[in-house]
């Protein structure tokens, strides 16, 4: 087990490194740097100050030199400063953090409370009209943008009832009503797209299950129908819809960032257009390394764990 | 076994969102001698200040341009520009009606068109409760005017030659040459007086700032919000009226409107002249259109093969339909403009009736392009930038106008980076182009068309009469003397085609009705803030 863990610390580190190679090359590739952003129009007329400042972000240097110059930082723990605000990215990051795991909770819990009763309900009553409705529904929830989606919640909203979602964030920990006001709406955009997803696994996974040999059983032994459903063949049903469930995180971390921007979220998905923006290269750099250590960091703990709870695992 | 593996990472994932959230920072509480001005021109005019101003209450103010950070000398972005006219102030500024008033001076004396020697205002504070005073504002010119901390306002400055104090509230200003635009470019957008040694490090003053302005910061986070309080110590008694300013960044315009029918939202600037149709008519709402100082244009550069021709160029702007350019590109809430300068810019406009050139004629674009000798047209490309939604609504209309002519466009559109670049480099193809910000002619006309090295010549016009009405423009300090130069500079760019200004988007505002009192600046800064107040 301690050579398991030894060999996926390795191959984390290896793998932190091709992500810090891949984010810094790919936001220098975009035409325009911090220079530009900061001295707008005058970047046109003052070539003195554009060199100048050039020289003070260090971006006259070759780029193995700036990255050379940035990774010696991080490896002792330290992401620098952001380039147009001057607060340290590691701040910035836990700043808006909160917020974006919030965010991605409701969203998860919204998809699981819609998708799983419509996948059950439209399994038990295949291709009835419920059934069909459902599923369309579903496709509908797939096929529609979150950001279309968000845009429209709005409009209506504030048209229709002339209320509108909040535009300051407070914690739920302060003000759980006020946290809510502004949270739930965009967790909703944000888990319908999911709910669809995971309502059509489960209605599948039903449909399987119910069709086993054990459930005809059940069945046969007059267990109530209840019992069968629920005790049977929804506790098997569920291991590949949680699996879906899971994957959908990895989704909707990355839908926050268009949730976030329509919604007025000051979540990390924001932080990081904003950074790309700005041409914030430290910024940039700083939140994609924290977010695939976060990711990184799970996942092995997961595996550990796993290994602990599964007798049969092996991964010696 | 992967099944199982994702149950165990949605667990532990949801364990580490609670833990993180509830482990949320506690946020911080929220609320909350200058010449006499021509006839203004017939713009929609702005709410009307209304007797009997009262104090007190939070003012929630949304718009979707963001400030990364507060340096007075350094940071450029317009965003913070509006802002700033909140927090610092300067010897001077320039008023609703662009004409130049004292500000943090008192008084000035012109000496040989050379010498100026300013009184200050006594009793004014900082915000940290200093007086100001005479090294104050020489720290901060010279601060500015310091090639190592790299100040983009240098150059509106480089007229200075010497700065004295002469007594605590006296400070003498000489320079190498007469300049007219010296007073507008004192309160120009890079400038602010701050205390002495207060900024011994670029950084202290991006997160902080200590001015003598109406408003003080109360909380500042970049990409998010700037919170303002009242400055109780301010010079203008009595004034401001609200004790505390919300400025929240809402990306999205659709959701900032939302706020405003909602009630959550005080006012909001309108970036997009489609939200503003949206709203103008809400009965609940007040919208305001203000016009501003910044043009739209097409830009014709004169060392290129076709635009190299003055009959081609003259051929191109009479071939366009500027009132449908307008329509499409701000759905017509702007004003037209002929020769550069924006209706805004009262004292020095020229109105387009005035000007050759801008009624379209096809006939007559048809016969000046065949005596360039191209009777049938030519293919050109035209160039946007990304994102710039109006350049992308003008490009089809002006292709579709200059196809009457025979003039067949291609429409290409490249990063801002590489605009930038091209631009800098002297190689921008024909393009179209937005700027502003401009608080006198020659900050508008001076870099951009007076040969190099005094000046850019960007569009490569090499015209010796431009140069010398710019550089009489410049040394002239007497506004009536110079207005003759710059009429003229207009009609000369009306008659050259180098630069087509095609129209000038004006300033949009929704707000609530019981909010009074604001007074759009045109330069779109925030000035009218000072004088708003809340009738609720």
């Amino acid at each position: 087990m301690q050579k398991y863990i030894a060999n996926r610390l390795l191959a984390m580190i290896v793998s932190l490194f091709g992500v810090t190679i891949i984010v810094f090359l790919f936001i220098r590739l975009i035409p325009g740097t911090i220079v530009e952003q900061m001295l707008g129009t005058e970047a046109l007329t003052s070539y003195e100050t554009v060199e100048s400042l050039r020289r003070y972000f260090g971006l006259d240097q070759p780029v193995y030199v700036q990255y050379y110059q940035w990774i010696t930082r991080v490896l002792v723990g330290d992401l620098g400063n952001s380039w147009r605000t001057a607060i340290p990215v590691l701040q910035f990051i836990f700043s808006r953090l909160p917020v974006t795991i919030e965010l991605t909770g409701i969203a998860i819990i919204v998809a699981l409370l819609i998708g799983v009763p419509a996948g059950i309900v439209s399994a038990l009553k295949q291709n009835s009209m419920g059934d069909n409705l459902a599923r369309l529904v579903a496709l509908t929830g797939l096929s529609i943008p979150v950001f279309w989606q968000g845009t429209m919640f709005i409009l209506v909203l504030s048209l229709a009832f002339r209320w509108a979602p909040a535009i300051e964030w407070v914690p739920p920990t302060k003000n759980l009503v006020a946290n809510l006001n502004m949270m739930l709406l965009p967790g909703f955009c944000l888990g319908t797209a999911s709910a669809a997803v995971i309502m059509r696994m489960t209605r599948s996974c039903m449909l399987e299950v119910l069709r086993q040999e054990y459930i005809r059983t059940a069945r046969a032994k007059g267990l109530a129908e209840q019992v069968v459903i629920i005790a049977h063949a929804l506790k098997n049903a569920m291991i590949p819809v949680v699996t879906v469930a899971g994957l959908q995180m990895g989704y909707l971390l990355g839908g926050t960032v268009v949730v976030e921007e329509v919604f007025t979220l000051p979540g990390i998905g924001r932080l990081l257009l904003w950074a790309i923006y700005q041409r914030d290269y430290p910024t940039v750099q700083g939140t994609v390394l924290f977010v695939a250590v976060m990711f990184m960091a799970v996942n092995l703990l997961v595996d550990v764990l796993y290994a602990f709870l599964d007798p049969r695992i092996r991964y010696a | 076994m992967k099944r199982t593996r994702s149950l165990m990472a949605l667990s532990l994932l949801a364990v580490v969102l609670l833990v993180l959230t509830s482990c949320a920072p506690a946020p911080t509480p929220t609320p909350a001698p200058t010449p006499k001005p021509a006839a203004p021109t017939a713009t929609p005019a702005p709410p009307t200040p209304v007797p009997g101003p009262k104090s007190g209450g939070t003012l929630v103010f949304a718009t979707s341009i963001d400030v990364p950070s507060l340096e007075p000398h350094l940071e450029a972005a317009d965003a913070w520009h509006r802002r700033k006219a909140l927090i610092y102030e300067n010897l001077t500024w320039v008023d609703n009606d662009v004409i130049v008033k004292p500000q943090l001076a008192e008084s000035w004396e012109i000496k040989d068109d050379i010498i100026y020697t300013f009184k200050l205002r006594k009793g004014v504070l900082f915000h940290n409760g200093k007086e100001l005073d005479a090294e104050d504002v020489k720290y901060s010119l010279e601060r500015q005017l310091d090639p190592k901390v790299g100040s983009a306002g240098r150059g509106d400055l480089v007229m200075i030659n010497k700065i004295e104090v002469v007594d605590k509230y006296t400070i003498r200003i000489t320079l190498n040459e007469p300049t007219g635009p010296f007073l507008a470019a004192l309160g120009g957008r890079y400038n602010a007086v701050i205390p002495k040694d207060s900024a011994p490090t670029g950084d202290t003053l991006r997160r902080t700032a200590i001015g003598t302005g109406p408003f003080i910061v109360e909380e500042f986070v970049p990409a998010q919000k700037l919170v303002l309080k009242k400055n109780p110590n301010y010079w203008e008694k009595g004034k401001p009226y609200l004790d505390r300013l919300l400025i929240q960044v809402v990306p999205d315009e659709q959701t900032a409107l939302a706020g405003l029918r909602a009630g959550t939202i005080d006012m909001v600037a309108i970036e997009d002249a489609k939200n503003f149709l949206l709203v103008k008519d809400d009965p609940k709402l007040l919208a305001t259109r203000t016009a501003a100082i910044k043009i739209d244009t097409l830009e014709l550069p004169g060392d290129l093969e076709y635009t190299k021709n003055v009959k081609v160029r003259q051929a191109i702007l009479l071939a366009l339909d500027k009132p449908a350019i307008m329509q499409a590109g701000i759905m017509g809430l702007g004003q037209l403009v002929g020769g550069g300068i924006p209706p805004a810019m009262k004292y020095w406009y020229v109105p387009v009736e005035q000007l050759p050139n801008q009624k379209r004629d096809v006939a007559k674009a048809k016969q000046l392009l065949a005596e360039a000798g191209y009777p049938t047209g030519f293919k050109m490309k035209l160039r946007t930038i990304v994102g710039y939604a109006t350049m992308a609504a003008n490009a089809p209309v002006i292709a579709a106008n200059l196809k009457d002519i025979g003039i067949e466009v291609t429409v290409e559109t490249v990063d801002l980076g590489v605009w930038i670049e091209d631009w800098r480099a002297l190689r921008e193809p024909i393009t179209l182009n937005a700027w502003g910000g401009f608080m006198d002619p020659d900050l508008l006309y001076y870099r951009h068309f007076h040969t190099p090295p005094k000046g850019m010549d960007f569009r490569r016009w090499k015209n010796a009469r431009a140069d010398e009405l710019l550089d009489k423009g410049r040394s002239t300090v007497d506004p009536a003397k110079r207005k003759v130069y710059y009429d003229e500079m207009q009609k000369l760019i009306a008659e050259e085609a180098i630069m087509v200004p095609l129209y000038s988007a004006d300033l949009l505002n929704a707000m609530q009705k019981y909010v009074k009192g604001y007074i759009q600046h045109p330069s779109g800064w925030y000035y009218g803030f000072k004088d708003t107040w809340l009738e609720k």
